[in-house]
């Protein structure tokens, strides 16, 4: 159980953030994503991060566009050799952070990106950090589920769609909101292009200076 | 409604060479957006920082981003340096941060006019633009769902709506707006 208890607490200790650093850094991700020849998104993603803050409230929030279900994927933009390691036909990406500025803590996390396959069935991925306020009616705040490694406080959902059972739920170790964008279309680039962290990189950073 | 980021990126990118003006409601937030500004334009840019017009001017082939600790003063020099901005022309914006309502604004509405019409159209306050039109947004909420926010959220919590994509989003948007 200790192992499941430690890494709830990482997630706890993930949400002490400032927001315009995370944000800045989502930006950063959204500006590579975005930028040619390699673009998967609408040039200058980064300045549609768009921050929303709550008159006379620390809450303030940062979605991906002002279109709720977030910004579309151009895959079809990519040059022919990505395009082949590609095995969607459309996605669209979405992101959406809430913080207690004034607290400087994240509050909740939605990373979503969904689209379909070339046969036209559904595909959907999601990394999720439920809001972890404590009400009359979440007592419990961010303890969703019955425990911490069936319902990890971040996880990610994997299926045709999210609410397709069973519902799978995989632990996310403790990334940034940045991270977990690059992560996500990662997963849907599977190219070097659109790998944060290459082999050759990772080995570089372990060598001993 | 404008959006922070884009009216920022818009800013920056309306003059080749241009000024640029971003306004920040205080000395602790105009660090978060310059590296806001840092993050937002592109690497080709090269943008450094400085704090006088003369090293501002010393590379008009990269962006300027130009903090100023005496802000009347550099807008002074502004004014009167119009000229060398535009020889050679530069490549790249020179982008001012003020204080809402301190003295760089001052002294630009009354002792630079040159400085004023060089920058025209590209100020932006985009802390302001941030604020949530909640009444807009309750309201386009409720046209969408066909009920309030918090109204939306009983049966959700309750677990009793589908676990979908645009229902989280909804949701997420739910809380936001929700009046406790």
């Amino acid at each position: 159980m200790r192992p499941w208890v430690d890494l709830y607490v990482q997630h706890q200790a993930l949400r002490a953030m400032n927001d315009r650093e995370a944000a800045n850094e989502v930006r950063q991700v959204l500006r590579k994503l975005s930028e040619k020849p390699y673009a998967v998104l609408r040039r200058d993603a980064q300045a549609r991060l768009v921050e929303g803050r709550v008159p006379q409230s620390p809450s303030v929030q940062y979605t991906l566009g002002r279109e709720r279900g977030g910004e579309e994927l151009e895959l079809a933009a990519l040059p022919p050799p990505l395009q082949e390691a590609v095995a969607l036909r459309n996605a669209r990406l979405a992101v959406l952070l809430r913080f207690d500025r004034r607290a400087e803590r994240l509050q909740e996390l939605n990373i979503m990106l969904s689209g379909q396959r070339h046969d036209d069935s559904p595909w959907a991925v999601a990394v999720h950090l439920p809001h972890d306020r404590q009400t009359a009616d979440r007592p419990q705040g961010d303890r969703d589920g019955i425990g911490a490694c069936g319902h990890a406080a971040l996880h990610c959902h994997v299926g045709p769609t999210l609410d397709h059972e069973p519902k799978v739920r995989v632990p996310f170790p403790p990334l940034r909101p940045a991270q977990l964008v690059e992560w996500a279309v990662s997963q849907v680039v599977p190219t070097a292009e659109f790998e944060p962290a290459p082999w050759s990189g990772v080995e570089a950073m372990l060598r001993p200076s | 409604m404008r959006e922070p980021g884009v009216a920022l990126a818009g800013a920056l990118a309306r003059d080749q060479g241009g000024l640029a003006i971003v306004t920040c409601p205080d000395l602790d937030l105009r660090d978060w957006l310059v590296r806001e500004v840092e993050s937002l334009v592109s690497i080709d840019a090269n943008s450094f920082r400085t704090i006088s017009v003369t090293g501002a001017l010393k590379h008009p082939d990269r962006m300027a981003l130009l903090v100023p600790i005496d802000e009347a003063e550099v807008v002074r020099d502004l004014d009167g340096s119009r000229d060398q901005a535009l020889n050679p022309p530069r490549t790249q914006p020179i982008v001012l941060f003020l204080l809402r309502h301190g003295d760089g604004h001052r002294t630009l509405a009354t002792e630079a006019p040159s400085a004023w019409s060089w920058a025209s159209g590209s100020d932006v306050d985009p802390e302001k633009l941030a604020e949530l039109d909640v009444d807009a947004e309750r309201a386009s909420f409720t046209t969408d769902t066909g009920q309030s926010p918090e109204d939306w959220l009983i049966p959700w919590r309750a677990g009793q709506l589908p676990r979908t994509q645009e229902n989280y989003t909804r949701a997420f948007w739910a809380m936001t707006l929700e009046q406790t």
